[in-house]
């Protein structure tokens, strides 16, 4: 995991932004891009450079999912919430990989390694059921697949 | 004027105004459970339907707008149980049990719920029971008995609940509460301009957050608590009262703890203070908006924590004794000193003007001595330095009108943190009236996030900053640096223009010459009219009150130089003056009146317990000369007095006839200055503004730069959080949030010196010291410190001898 960046760092990474509603999303999309997430202290220093408050900016960085406010964990699993995962019985699926990894959706291990996350459908339904370990697709999941799948990422011997 | 009929009745109202309001103040009960008087409607709760004849539907009352000959029907059938469906998607989010069970009046704390419900549903655990706008919604829209568990999903009982944040002294947040009406968010943004309120997340995650999404004290909140003055459920309260707040009486009175004066209802128990809202209609500077001192510093001390017994030393220890004892023995003592030399009297500025009238006859008709106050040197450098170029001291502008100005001038250390309800009109200016500001301070205050321009002088020099500017605005040419500043003052046209002026509460030099450039800045901006243009707000709630029955007026550079025997009335000499506690252990005799241990209290040779200023009736004269009453909202503690009785007693044991109580006191004010006749009669609650005249005189005089040496300079003021007599008392929870109890560094200082957040520094001229935890932050300019003036009982102004800047070293002690 990375350490907090610095006040400086952050600073001078979102010094080109400017007091401007229009400017909020490209400054939070910068910080995630460096960092993978939008550090607490980011928030602070964006609200800044924009003459705003740290308050707004959690409140766009809350509402779009894309945002995340923790570091990524080393193995991230999005789950496909999408409708043809769920019909071809995508629930089945999570729950399988939430009783593994023993984290809820949305959660992550203690020690950051890995992290159970919603997804939206890409549109690769043809390989419905799906989930995306770090990105990349795993699909035509079944339930014993997924329960290997999550072992595999918890690291536990078969 | 508009017509419209509601129910079949007719009603006068203002065309246009929000239908909801008029008809709440035509007692026609509507539910708007998020809309907030005054400010833009929200529209979210849809409780306060109304059938509106024309248009189809029915309409939300909050936006909808008055208009001649408009029909109305708020009660029929349909819109009952419109309104009741609205209600229910609400209840189905919410603990419900202490809305609609049927037996909630009848429970009493302890009762077994004869309902069988599990206990954290139960009506009684909620803290806000009784006093809830939602429970009060619940009954009038028809929903109490409504039973909603029987057979119905409930989100709320099936979903687990965010944990609240109890995590700082002052508020505390319980979502689960919480109703996502947003008035607090709407609020904080709207009426405090702080915004540190938001709508985190989206659809049925929506949740209120603070700051960046973390605890309450973490976010740029400052605990105004104006949001919890609007929210109409548990979710946002007091934390120090928040299960106890069931006063059984409500007195109207004035805050003690800055110049502003804000009018304030303070809810007591048994004659102990346990609540205090803001009191809208009662000085119309802070309309319905008070800080965190006015909202929880009734509460700056325990009870148990303040004097209760007089006492008398005798040999090493204080004896408990009677009222009559110790009044006697103080006269006796006082007598006694005065025929040995010289007896002063310290005034404290939260003495009210008839506390500060009979100590000041005290003062002149038994010790032949003029009354002075700890803050005497302070209020006479700025006195000085008005009289010198307006004329007066009492200066004409009227602080309603910051609010609406189209330029504001603050020359202030930080007045965010010392007056902290004008700041907010200050910002109400900058937003609403969309005014230029231009802040002059050394520090960065939050204010400087509302300016058009900041000038950041070096410690000490704004008062020189200002007269410069000045200077700039007759016609020199300004150096680069501050260009906007000046662009901005020539701009400024007289009937829009406010100058507010805080002096340093420490330095008489600094203070001075603050004031001095204030007048120079309103003299090169407005002439003969400067005075009607400028505000000075002095450092306590009632310094103006003490000057105008002469407290403080005559005095030299140290109250306590010269003394055979000192009579302390509710003041702090060891929290203002430099070497105090020293001077004060050489005065052989020493009555101290007070409600808490103070430096002077601890040194005394009799004390005098009282019930400060709460327990009080009488009068402040607040910043721009308003007169604001007090009327007795606690008792004192144990055998403690009121301290004008102490005062009238006391002047009686020596000999002396005085008042019989406040309102004969203010008559004789009255008949000494005519302009205190009408508080003489003023209404409890109305403040009214005393006649004050335009300055006679208009003449700037240069400011010098104050000399200071080599060094680090020292920069103090007040801060917002620090009660001032907990202070006084040195009690180590005087500043609960624990942001003041630190020394702050500047970024590039703290880099240069090794030092980081929370490690123990130091700072020493070499005599005193002061060692406390670092906070590095952004708010300190390269060069200088800032040290509250309250922080370990006002040990800051032992640095300030009067008429230089203190210079100090900084660095990590050997020995940390
Ligand atoms: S206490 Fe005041 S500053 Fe804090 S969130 Fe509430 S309204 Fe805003
Ligand atoms: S905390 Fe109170 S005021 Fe704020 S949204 Fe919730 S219920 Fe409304
Ligand atoms: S602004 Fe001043 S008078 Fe008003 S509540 Fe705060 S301390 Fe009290
Ligand atoms: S629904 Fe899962 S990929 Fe489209
Ligand atoms: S008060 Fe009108 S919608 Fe809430």
């Amino acid at each position: 995991m990375q350490a907090e960046p610095s006040m400086q760092e952050l600073r001078e990474l979102v010094a080109e932004f400017r007091p401007n509603r229009g400017h909020v999303m490209p400054a939070l999309h910068k910080v995630q891009d460096r960092y993978g997430y939008i550090p607490r202290v980011a928030m602070d220093v964006i609200a800044r450079q924009l003459n705003t408050t740290p308050a707004l900016i959690y409140g766009a960085a809350t509402f779009y999912t894309d945002f995340r406010l923790h570091p990524r964990p080393e193995t991230e699993i999005s789950w496909c919430s999408g409708p043809a995962c769920r019909l071809k019985g995508g629930d089945r699926i999570r729950e399988a990989i939430q009783q593994t990894l023993e984290v809820p959706l949305g959660g992550e291990s203690e020690d950051g390694r890995y992290g159970l996350h919603i997804g939206q459908c890409n549109g690769t339904c043809t390989e419905a059921p799906q989930v995306w370990v770090n990105e990349k697709v795993v699909g035509n999941l079944t339930v014993s697949k997924a329960i290997r799948l999550a072992r595999d990422v918890k690291g536990e011997a078969e | 004027m508009a017509t419209i009929t509601v129910d079949g009745k007719t009603i006068e109202a203002p065309a246009g105004a929000p239908l909801v309001e008029v008809l709440k103040q035509n007692g026609v009960y509507i539910s708007n459970l998020c809309y907030i008087d005054g400010l833009k409607p929200y529209a979210g709760c849809r409780s306060c339907l109304v059938d509106v004849q024309g248009p189809p539907g029915f309409q939300l009352s909050c936006t909808t707008q008055v208009q001649d000959n408009m029909v109305v029907t708020t009660d029929s059938d349909d819109l009952k149980d419109a309104r009741k469906a609205v209600v229910s998607i609400i209840l189905a989010n919410h603990s419900d049990r202490c809305l609609t069970c049927h037996r909630r009046e009848h429970c009493h704390p302890g009762d077994i719920c004869l309902r069988d419900d599990v206990v954290t549903h139960r009506c009684l655990t909620c803290s806000k029971n009784y006093r809830c706008e939602l429970q009060a919604t619940c009954e009038m829209v028809g929903m109490s008995g409504y039973e909603p568990w029987v057979g119905e999903e409930r989100s709320w009982y099936q979903t687990p609940q965010p944990p609240a944040d109890r995590a700082n002294p002052y508020m505390e947040f319980d979502p689960q509460m919480c109703i996502i009406c947003t008035r607090c968010q709407r609020a904080c943004d709207e009426k405090r301009h702080t915004g540190a309120i938001t709508l985190s997340g989206r659809g049925w995650d929506t949740r209120i957050a603070f700051g960046s999404g973390g605890a309450i004290h973490e976010s740029n909140c400052d605990f105004s608590g104006a949001c919890i003055d609007v929210c109409p459920t548990a979710a946002l309260m007091e934390h120090p009262n928040k299960w106890v707040a069931k006063p059984d009486t409500w007195t109207t009175t004035t805050c003690d703890s800055c110049a502003i004066g804000c009018s304030i209802k303070l809810g007591s128990k048994d004659g102990r203070g346990n609540i205090v809202r803001p009191n809208a209609s009662g000085n119309a500077v802070s309309g319905d908006q008070i800080c965190v001192r006015g909202r929880y510093h009734y509460d700056s001390l325990k009870p148990r924590e303040r004097l209760s017994k007089h006492t008398v030393r005798r040999g090493a220890i204080q004896v408990p004794v009677t009222t009559d004892e110790a009044i006697a023995e103080a006269a006796r003592q006082l007598k006694e000193a005065a025929t040995r030399g010289r007896v002063g009297v310290l005034v404290g500025a939260t003495a009210t003007v008839e506390e500060a009238w009979l100590a000041r006859r005290i003062a002149a008709e038994a010790f032949k001595s003029a009354a002075d106050s700890a803050l005497g040197p302070v209020m006479r450098a700025v006195r000085t330095a008005l009289e010198a170029r307006l004329g007066t001291w009492r200066i004409s502008g009227d602080l309603t009108k910051v609010a609406a100005a189209k330029t504001v001038v603050v020359i202030a250390d930080d007045l965010e943190e010392s007056h902290n309800v004008l700041s907010v009109r200050v910002k109400d200016a900058a937003v609403r009236a969309r005014a230029k500001v231009l802040v002059i301070g050394s520090l960065r205050s939050e204010l400087v996030d509302f300016a058009a321009a900041w000038v950041r002088p070096h410690g000490g020099e704004e008062g020189l900053a200002a007269a410069q500017l000045a200077d700039a605005v007759r016609g020199g040419t300004p150096p680069p640096a501050v260009a906007a500043a000046v662009e901005i003052l020539k701009a400024a046209q007289p009937g829009e223009t406010m100058i507010v002026c805080a002096p340093n509460p420490v330095s008489p030099a600094v203070a001075g010459s603050m004031a001095a450039g204030a007048a120079n800045l309103a003299i090169a901006l407005f002439g003969a009219q400067a005075s009607d243009h400028l505000a000075v707000l002095p450092a306590e709630v009632n310094v103006h009150g003490l000057q105008d029955v002469g407290v403080a007026i005559e005095g030299g550079p140290n109250p306590l130089d010269g003394l055979a025997g000192l009579l302390v009335v509710r003041d702090a000499p060891t929290m203002r003056l430099p070497g105090a506690a020293a001077a004060l252990d050489g005065i052989s005799t020493i009555v101290a009146i007070d409600s808490v241990a103070s430096g002077a209290v601890k040194r005394a040779t009799a004390v005098l317990a009282e019930g400060r200023a709460y327990a009080s009736a009488g009068t402040y004269t607040q910043a721009d000369h308003r007169a604001q009453k007090l009327a007795p909202a606690i008792q004192p503690e144990g055998d403690a007095q009121p301290l004008f009785q102490l005062l009238r007693d006391l002047g009686a044991a020596l000999g002396l006839s005085l008042p019989a109580d406040a309102d004969a006191a203010l008559g004789e004010v009255a008949a000494h200055d005519a302009r205190y006749r009408p508080a003489w009669d003023l209404i409890l609650g109305e403040g009214v503004r005393l006649d004050v005249p335009t300055a006679p005189k208009a003449t700037a005089v240069p400011v010098d730069a104050i000399a200071a040496g080599e060094g680090i300079r020292i920069v103090t003021g007040r801060d917002l959080y620090t009660a001032l007599d907990a202070a006084s008392a040195r009690h180590p929870e005087a500043e609960r949030l624990h942001r003041y109890d630190h020394i702050q560094v500047s970024e590039q200082d703290a880099a240069r010196l090794g030092i980081s957040d929370e490690d123990i520094i130091e700072i020493t001229d070499g005599t005193s010291t002061v060692r406390a935890p670092a906070s590095v932050t952004e708010r300190v300019r390269e060069g200088t410190v800032f040290v509250s003036s309250l922080l370990q009982g006002g040990a800051v102004a032992n640095f300030l001898a009067s008429s230089v800047i203190a210079v100090v070293r900084v660095g990590v002690p050997v020995t940390a």
